[in-house]
């Protein structure tokens, strides 16, 4: 007797450890698609203690859900949306789990244009074609169509030749791009006398290229003095589209003077007044 | 005494080498260029290139492209499953990572393997300064294996736009058509 009451517990115990399997739930609301932020997904569930996982077709993710009643609810509120399509929920309890087809789309999203420019710096001395890409996509990184059934655009846009830091059409810092000055195209040199400091200063300018644009800060201009047969070259820089040298009067005195800004040479320019 | 001077400040020096060592901040972080991506290197889809764009990239660029792509499905695949989007960060654009990296909660990894078997590239795009294309995978052939063993292939149309930043290309936007 003693035997057999022992056998029995022994049953029930094994049978005690052993898990439950848990029916196969049932996808109460199957749509054709399934919007973020906007639909639930419903099923009828047995036992409690679910856990969910929706593997999007970039990413997988757990979303949140209630479960009441024998319906477990998910809430499709993803902090910044999915990339939309096919995609997989699965349900899990304990060392079961059950997978549902389902097809995700983000309920309405902002979209935003990327304009990128090539190349991004042009300069007035080369050609002013800049090859523009078009593509759209929403916040969280899906593609949308640019036009219909078109997903990117390529443009060539002829640029207008004034300087400059602009912005593509979404005016964004990415679509920025810059139009450079290009080489003067003469120089024209000339000189004041300051009687009280007895100095001299030469000045070369106003510097511009052939579309009217300042030439660039920065842009280096030698001067070569001649004087008694002996050439002395001394080199500025451009500064707000000229640039100047300033010498003790008598040092100058009947020389010669001539600009250059890479091959661009300017007249000379006779100190004979002071 | 001298002796007991000198190894007093042998003892000085050694208790403030060891502090300066414990001061010193641990960071195990291994440079990008020194990581061994073992998920792109394990990947080995058959790729065909179509270029159509305006723009022709050069032979070198294109199997640069082919091997980047590779590289990012490999890590999508692994996305696709697991969600720490950190291991993927080089592979995508700080646009795209972020959307993932908002999204991100710690959690079992999915059921589902996804395995991408081919894929038959259109260069829609390409920037004149080799940084940005945007591609058309007409016949991305993909294979699911679900826990019970069983497989399912299915083929998709995707638009992908890439940027290539730092050392290679990264994805910036997708777009699963059909």
């Amino acid at each position: 007797m003693k035997n057999t009451s022992y056998h029995f517990f022994l049953v029930l115990s094994l049978f005690a450890c052993q898990k439950v399997a848990v029916k196969q739930p049932v996808f109460i609301n199957p749509e054709s698609m399934h919007l973020t932020h906007q639909d639930s997904l419903k099923f009828e569930v047995e036992g409690e203690n679910w856990a969910v996982s929706i593997q999007t077709p970039v990413h997988i993710i757990y979303p949140e859900f209630t479960q009441e009643n024998g319906q477990l609810t998910v809430l499709l509120t993803p902090k910044e949306g999915v990339i939309e399509g096919f995609a997989y929920i699965t349900l899990y309890h304990e060392d079961q789990h059950f997978n549902f087809p389902i097809y995700l789309k983000n309920q309405g999203s902002e979209i935003q244009l990327e304009d990128l420019r090539s190349p991004k710096t042009v300069n007035t001395d080369s050609s002013m074609v800049q090859q523009q890409i078009l593509y759209a996509f929403d916040q969280s990184g899906n593609l949308t169509e640019v036009t219909d059934g078109i997903f990117f655009q390529e443009n060539y846009l002829e640029l207008s030749p004034k300087t400059g830091i602009f912005k593509g059409i979404t005016g964004t810092a990415v679509s920025s791009y810059y139009v450079d000055p290009g080489t003067v195209k003469e120089i024209p040199l000339s000189y004041s006398v300051d009687q009280i400091n007895q100095s001299l200063t030469i000045k070369a300018g106003p510097l511009m290229d052939q579309f009217q644009n300042t030439v660039a800060n920065g842009t280096l201009v030698i001067f070569s003095f001649e004087k008694d047969g002996k050439t002395t070259r001394l080199e500025a820089v451009v500064q707000e589209a000229y640039s100047q040298l300033t010498f003790p009067l008598s040092r100058v005195k009947n020389a010669n003077v001539t600009a250059k800004i890479a091959h661009i040479s300017s007249s000379t320019l006779t100190l004979s007044k002071p | 005494m001298t002796r007991w001077i000198f190894l007093g400040f042998l003892l000085i020096v050694g208790v403030l080498l060891a502090s300066m060592a414990r001061l010193q901040e641990k960071n195990d972080d291994i440079p990008y260029f020194l990581r061994y991506d073992s998920l792109a290197a394990n990947s080995n889809p058959a790729i065909q290139l179509e270029v159509v764009s305006t723009e022709i990239p050069t032979e070198e660029q294109l199997e640069k492209l082919k091997k980047d792509y590779a590289a990012i499905w490999a890590h999508l695949n692994e996305l696709y499953q697991h969600p720490n989007p950190k291991p993927s960060k080089e592979r995508l654009t700080e646009r795209f990572y972020l959307h993932l990296a908002k999204n991100y909660k710690e959690g079992p990894s999915g059921t589902i393997k996804r395995k991408n078997l081919s894929h038959s590239l259109q260069v829609q795009t390409w920037s004149r300064d080799g940084l940005s294309c945007n591609i058309l995978d007409q016949e991305a052939q993909f294979s699911l294996e679900f826990p019970d063993g069983t497989t399912e292939n299915f083929t998709s149309k995707i638009a992908i736009s890439l940027l290539l930043q730092g050392d290679n290309w990264r994805l910036d936007g997708i777009r699963f058509i059909d």
